[in-house]
């Protein structure tokens, strides 16, 4: 019979990483069906409630504790694995050597610090960084407005990058920083808003055989009102200085007024390189410069950067290639299964999915929903059609980004398929650096444990020289019978046409403005 | 362009990273050379007063 028991480590603190670790090797001893190994936040507790690993002992434990459970498959199986699982939290993870930043800022050669510390204390650990002169790529969440743009223009003072607040890529020199992935270098250069948004773009150009010279993450508030673009007009100064870039992308959310009026006329009157613009359900923007372009998508915002080049190809599947397979998966949907679901890792590609099939079939609800009256009350529960972000603090409070640990959106998964309503699931898996070893792994191990499941459609954002390899990684999914897609935008769209009542007429005029057909 | 922004950007990167342990990994998985730092928070009142110092300039 099956048997959980669980256990508390009082007042003591492991980081999320180290923890996930603990939870891994768990999971491989014998027996042992389910197991997890978290700080035990209302969150983390609540998740466990979900998938009914929360018993009372696991109840009594509270957010300074460890706690640690188990399901396996007999209580003595229980017990040996619950002894190896404490032994693994105290083992700890080898642990690296640490030395102070005033130590190490000695060292004349360091050009690059990565923050990854609480919001709270970024400003205190990015400013003598810059003021010594050098740059930096600030990961941390939580950064207020004045820090950001203090230090934004400390950094052009000084002469150097301040990448971020909330840059989840960079690709600098050809080396990927935090979330990125390793692509190919090329005459492309990246100014993002966003790091999926970096991840997706860099991954097609190099798909489709080009490269990237740099990718600058520049935050997502760098385009507001506030910060007026200053650092995004940085890093266009730079390519425009630079022998190994071409054309340039930018990419963004839709941008605050006077930072969009700004940046356009900068772009107008100051630079002289092919530019591409993809701001992300922003209106429709007039160029009479023909070096100067929009995009709608991050798929088009590729595409348009490698015309630019002068690579005049098909870019992406053909309509008809794309149309076949929404008809494909309608054939597949069960009579009342009518609503979709997504589940993303990656916000920004959650949002332009959510461009996509709301432009398609309507009203979409989402814990980031583009109309207010669109956001879902709970976001632990799907209504109707339903894109989430599980990169959202409400999922990762206490927990690491579901890029690195799949436990959320594995449960999420489970209910989803377990809703007779839902008709169809669409994911992004995320390849790269510091991203999960196997995503794709960690999603058909879910789905292979359900009888009976919807059609499932995936769209695999990696290159075959990422660490888990884009080949192996997509034949996992395909094995278990999930569509892949090479574009989240093309994944995007196969949903909505499947789900637009066969107005394929509407469909083509959606294909049209996000996918270059 | 200041040579440290240079060199970065042409890919000699030397870094410092202060938080997340898996940025260092993958940082030294390309043959970059990164130093991990302590982070450990300051005293509230002692970052109050800093603050007042930079402002004071």
């Amino acid at each position: 019979m099956n048997y959980i028991l669980a256990k508390v480590l009082k007042n003591t603190y492991k980081d999320s990483m180290q923890l996930m670790q603990v939870t891994e090797r768990a999971k491989k001893v014998k027996g042992v069906i389910d197991a997890a190994a978290v700080m035990a936040t209302e969150n983390n507790k609540e998740l466990l409630r979900t998938i009914k690993l929360l018993n009372e002992e696991g109840e009594r434990a509270n957010a300074d504790d460890i706690l640690l459970v188990v399901l396996a498959t007999g209580r003595d199986e229980a017990e040996f694995a619950l002894q190896e699982m404490e032994k693994f939290v105290m083992q700890g993870i080898a642990a690296p050597s640490y030395i102070d930043l005033k130590e190490a800022l000695n060292d004349n050669r360091i050009n690059l610090a990565v923050i990854s510390v609480p919001g709270e204390h970024a400003r205190e650990v990015a400013l003598p960084i810059i003021e010594r002169g050098i740059s930096v790529h600030l990961f941390s969440d939580h950064v207020s407005i004045e820090d950001e743009v203090y230090l934004k223009k400390l950094a052009i003072e000084k002469g150097v990058l301040l990448l971020g607040p909330s840059a989840g890529t960079s690709i600098l020199g050809g080396k990927g920083i935090a979330f990125a992935n390793a692509v190919r270098r090329g005459r492309i250069g990246i100014v993002s808003a966003s790091g999926t948004g970096l991840q997706e773009v860099s991954v097609l150009i190099s798909h489709y055989g080009e490269g990237i010279s740099q990718g600058f993450g520049v935050g997502g508030r760098d385009l507001s009102d506030s910060c007026m673009g200053m650092m995004t007009k940085r890093c266009i100064e730079i390519f425009e200085e630079d022998e190994q870039t071409d054309v340039v992308c930018i990419i963004s959310k839709p941008a605050g007024e006077d930072a969009l009026k700004e940046l356009i006329k900068f772009i107008k009157n100051d630079t002289k390189k092919d530019y591409v613009l993809c701001l992300l359900g922003s209106e429709e923007l007039d160029f009479k410069e023909k070096r100067i372009v929009q995009a709608n998508s991050l798929h088009a915002a590729a595409g348009k950067s490698m015309k630019l080049l002068g690579k005049d190809m098909q870019f992406g599947s053909s309509l008809e290639q794309l149309l076949n397979q929404a008809k494909e998966i309608k054939r597949n949907i069960a009579d009342k299964s009518e609503f979709i679901r997504g589940l993303f890792t990656g916000g920004t590609l959650a949002y332009e999915s959510m461009i996509i099939l709301q432009d398609g079939i309507g009203d979409i609800f989402s814990n980031i929903a583009i109309k207010p009256e669109n956001k879902l009350k709970d976001p632990f529960k799907s209504f109707k059609h339903t894109v989430i972000d599980l990169g959202e603090e409400e999922f990762t409070e206490g927990r690491l980004h579901p890029m690195i640990d799949p436990t959320v959106r594995n449960i999420r998964l489970k209910q989803e398929m377990n809703d007779k309503s839902v008709g169809l699931i669409m994911m992004d898996v995320m390849l790269g650096y510091a991203s999960n070893a196997d995503p794709a792994g960690a999603i058909i191990n879910t789905v292979n444990q359900s009888k009976s499941v919807p059609p499932i459609i995936a769209h695999v954002c990696g290159t075959e020289q990422d660490p888990q390899g884009l080949n192996v990684q997509t034949e996992k999914l395909k094995s278990s019978g999930i569509n892949v897609f090479t574009s989240n935008a093309e994944m995007s769209f196969v949903a909505a046409a499947a789900f637009i009542n066969g107005n394929y007429e509407r469909a083509k005029i959606i294909a049209r403005k996000y996918l270059l057909v | 362009m200041q040579d440290k922004l240079k060199e970065l950007l042409e890919g000699k990167i030397v870094a410092v990273n202060a938080g997340l342990d898996i940025f260092a990994e993958e940082l030294e998985k390309q043959g970059v050379e990164t130093i991990r730092v302590r982070f450990t928070p300051r005293a509230s009142i002692e970052k109050d007063l800093q603050d007042i110092l930079d402002a004071i300039g």
